[in-house]
């Protein structure tokens, strides 16, 4: 298949009809965009063209009324849009179209509608050719090998994780791709015609007295069997509906992250802002408790100098008493002729030399000094303050105060960035997260329910074929056709089984050469040696002596599904066309240049919808070189509005 | 309490009050520190008056003290800063509260005056005398 | 770097002929290997009735038994059972 042209009218940003011709030649296109011009909607045109559906991030649906151009704000209204693919295929041109219109029925009432056309060399087809053409043309199953958006890739990975419902999809996908459905489904087919020729054997068995007991045995097992099954398909598709569901509130949380994580920084925020209003209150209440003691810091040194001054004078005043007690001693001596100490009498010499040496000073006034100087010094001795105390809780109020505000500030910039979100969004992640997790707990459930489920049909088949084999191992005339046909069919499912198994490692081992083959070319790492193959198609890392690459980078994952992807072009002759969006997202300047010169080989129209910051023009030139066939960008016009036109950026 | 020769330093006044300039100087000092009342501002305006050494005596434009009437036993509950003031002041004849009085709203306002021009912003600056900047006896 | 490819841009469905020949020689080679008394053409008719409705399961079950049936009516009355008894009289249909 090689895509010729694509017509888009009023898709995504692509107001209006647009134009678009792939390159005649074998090559790579590179298609220029900055984000949100439209580079997801080229793929998805196409996409939607081959497959009637319109994908998002993380490869789920997107409502088809959201997808049409509007240049308004009211999203409420609905608006058509189409897209024609023009492509070649064996030698004849198709031209697929796809439209959602529009529509009023008998009664005039409106609905829109999803119309397809297909048109093989000038003819319109019929619905069922037209169908079955589409369907072995690109299988919508396989079409993520060929149009995928390379952020994606990273699901890849999932195949290294057994049993993982994305895994199991993917594996699906890619035996699908390799033709091994030929073999499954004939397996299965013959499965089923095997459940009914018991079914017949029973029957058969009834009709004769001798077999009718096992016959009704096998009967009644059959159905039982059968409603086993029933119940097995009923549990799977619950199953993958409530995956479905899982993967896309999922998605809707990734897609809001930023908010999420808004709202976790402002919660946190506002406890914050709450402690430390507590705590700014406590400092304050302290300080104001401490403040009634400022008076007392405020008088401290002053009353300190006054004591030191009053010391000085008690000293003063100290000498001045024992000089008055003294000469009140003397002038006693002097009056009654005896010394009052030492009981001695005193000379009339003595006598006249203390009366010269008598002080006049009153020895009480001198001691009601004392008194007075010592009363002060005690009351001023009273005085407590701590001024270190007090300025050290005013500087821990402020610093509160401080810290409070700051915060204050940093919340309310949080909540104004909350504000910019649309009203409810909080509530509505809120109850997004609730049903999550119920929806979790359904999943975790059903799951459980299935594996018993299946267990339980095992057990049922196994007693339908004991059954069964015993009825015609009596070997009884009444039931001689329908055991023919049940050994027959006995031996043909059982050989299909062992094929599917056999064409399973041919497939595995001829992957596994492949891509090793790609992933040395696309590597940048010297010794990473080769790929492992493991059951489910994930593919392991190897050092040449064998052992595994642990914990691989999102680069080396990227490379990895890059080389799975050509090895599946390369085991399977398709030849379709790739067209992958944000190609080199993840991969360094080395990466990029080796895939850059991979591209080409791995099949002959890839379509690279490339930002600028993602890959440098100049050496995109120059490593495509003469496999640069083409260049185109998204142009521009408004919010809503993009162009597709001819050329780099100009 | 150092009894004193002369009765008129036991005095007998009831009441005290603020001028009306340094009532409004006291509001101002609550509004800007962490102070309960104009009744802490009276205590601190006095002490500050007392640390700055302001005259004791009443100054030509003191004006009348004739704001918010203040219990004695509200400003001063336990004599404590009538005693300091007596020790401080051995020379005062007069009631003590009378000279307080005078100290509070001489205070109030010079602290308010200080305040205004950014000399004192905050409790540290207004306990740490400016003079010496050292630290506060305990 | 990859050997070249030169893929068949213009001519051949998602699964050409040649996958549908290699899912039908290694499902022969199982068949002869280890299940001689399953007919070879048997084999080849229902792998080309899946083949040929690949994308209808319906189909393709439909076809599968009418190989099938086609088969135990004008096929003799040989064993093809490794471990099958012989075939009853008369149950030929």
């Amino acid at each position: 298949m090689r895509l010729v042209a694509l017509e888009v009218t009023d898709f995504g940003p692509y107001r209006g009809t647009q134009q678009f011709s792939f390159a005649s030649e074998p090559g790579v296109e590179l298609v220029w965009g900055e984000n949100g011009r439209g580079k997801t909607s080229f793929l998805n045109a196409v996409r939607w063209a081959l497959f009637g559906v319109v994908l998002g991030r993380a490869s789920s649906k997107i409502d088809l009324s959201t997808v049409g151009n509007r240049d308004d704000t009211d999203s409420s209204t609905v608006r058509s849009f189409k897209a024609t693919l023009t492509f070649t295929h064996g030698g004849h041109t198709y031209k697929l179209t796809r439209a959602y219109r529009e529509e009023t029925d008998w009664t005039g009432a409106g609905a829109f509608r999803e119309r397809k056309s297909l048109v093989k060399d000038g003819d319109v087809l019929g619905p069922e050719d037209r169908d079955r053409e589409l369907a072995n043309l690109l299988p919508e199953q396989i079409a993520r090998f060929f149009l995928f958006d390379a952020e994606l890739l990273q699901e890849y990975e999932q195949l290294l994780t057994p049993g993982s419902d994305a895994g199991e999809k993917l594996k699906a996908s890619i035996e699908r791709v390799l033709g091994l459905p030929i073999l499954t489904q004939a397996r299965d087919d013959v499965a089923a015609h095997l459940a009914i020729a018991r079914t017949e054997q029973a029957k058969a068995a009834q009709k004769d007295k001798t077999t009718l007991n096992l016959g009704n045995d096998l009967q009644l097992a059959s159905d039982e069997a059968e409603n086993a099954r029933k119940n097995v398909a009923t549990l799977a598709e619950l199953l993958e509906d409530l995956q479905n569901d899982v993967n896309e509130m999922e998605k809707q949380l990734t897609s809001s992250n930023r908010f999420r994580g808004l709202l976790a920084t402002r919660n946190a925020k506002r406890e914050e802002v709450e402690r430390l209003a507590a705590r700014s209150k406590d400092r304050n209440d302290e300080l104001d408790a401490a403040a009634g003691d400022v008076w007392r810091v405020v008088l401290a040194p002053l009353v300190a100098q006054e004591l030191a001054s009053i010391e000085t004078q008690t000293d003063a005043v100290n000498h001045r008493l024992v000089a008055a007690l003294a000469a009140r001693q003397a002038a006693r001596a002097v009056s009654t002729g005896v010394c009052p100490t030492c009981q001695q009498a005193v000379g009339a010499d003595l006598a006249q030399t203390l009366h010269d040496h008598g002080s006049a000073e009153d020895a009480d006034t001198v001691q009601a000094e004392l008194t007075t100087l010592r009363a002060r010094r005690d009351v001023l001795r009273k005085l407590r303050a701590d001024g270190n105390r007090i300025a050290r809780l005013e500087e821990d109020a402020n610093q509160a105060r401080v810290d409070l505000s700051d915060a204050e500030g940093q919340l309310r910039d949080l909540q104004a960035q909350m504000d910019e979100a649309p009203a409810g969004t909080a509530e509505a992640i809120g109850a997004l997260i609730d049903t999550l997790g119920q929806k979790n707990v359904s999943l975790a459930n059903t799951r459980r329910r299935l594996k018993d489920s299946r267990e339980d049909l095992q057990r049922k088949d196994q007693a339908v074929v004991a059954l069964s084999e015993k009825l015609r191992r009596l070997g009884t005339a009444s039931t001689g056709a329908e055991d023919r046909k049940v050994k027959l069919l006995v031996e043909l499912q059982a050989l299909l089984a062992a094929a599917v198994a056999e064409f399973r490692d041919r497939l595995r081992d001829r992957i596994e050469d492949e891509a090793s083959k790609v992933f040395r070319a696309l590597s940048a790492e010297r010794d990473y040696d080769r790929l492992r193959i493991n059951d489910n198609y994930g593919l392991t890392i190897l050092y040449a002596d064998g052992t595994e690459v642990l914990n691989r980078s999102s680069g080396y994952e990227h490379v990895v599904a890059l080389s799975l992807i050509a090895a599946l072009q390369r085991c399977s002759p398709m030849a379709g066309p790739i067209i992958t969006d944000s190609p080199f997202g993840r991969l360094d300047a080395t990466h990029k240049k080796h895939v850059l010169q991979a591209l080409p080989q791995i099949t002959d129209q890839v379509v690279l919808l490339v930002h600028d910051d993602e890959l440098d023009r100049q050496s995109a030139v120059n490593e495509l070189n003469t496999h640069l066939v083409g260049e185109h960008h998204l142009r521009r016009v408004s919010g809503r509005h993009t162009e597709i036109e001819a050329g780099a950026h100009p | 309490m150092t009894q004193s020769a002369n009765t008129a330093r036991t005095g007998g006044r009831v009441n005290i009050a603020f001028t009306a300039a340094a009532e409004q100087a006291a509001r101002r000092l609550v509004e800007r520190f962490p102070f309960a009342s104009p009744l802490d501002v009276a205590r601190v305006g006095a002490a500050y008056a007392l640390r700055e050494r302001l005259p004791l005596t009443r100054p030509g434009d003191f004006g009348a003290a004739n704001g918010s009437n203040y219990n004695v036993g509200s400003v001063d509950p336990q004599g404590e800063l009538r005693d300091l003031l007596l020790a401080l002041h051995p020379e005062i004849d007069e009631d003590p509260y009378r000279i307080i009085e005078t100290l509070m709203s001489v205070g109030a306002i010079e602290l308010d005056k200080r305040v205004a021009a950014g000399q004192i912003l905050s409790l540290r600056d207004l306990i740490t005398p400016p003079a010496t900047g050292r630290a506060i006896p305990a | 770097m990859p050997e070249p490819l030169t893929p068949d841009a213009t001519g051949q469905p998602i699964l050409s002929t040649a996958r549908v020949e290699d899912v039908f020689a290694a499902t022969e080679e199982v068949r002869a290997a280890d299940f001689p008394n399953v007919p070879a053409q048997l084999l080849a008719d229902v792998l080309a009735a899946e083949r040929d409705n690949l994308d209808n399961r319906t189909a393709a079950a439909r076809a599968v038994g009418r190989v099938v049936d086609g088969y135990l009516i004008s096929a003799p009355m040989p064993t093809f059972g490794s471990t099958g008894e012989p075939a009853q009289e008369g149950d030929s249909a």
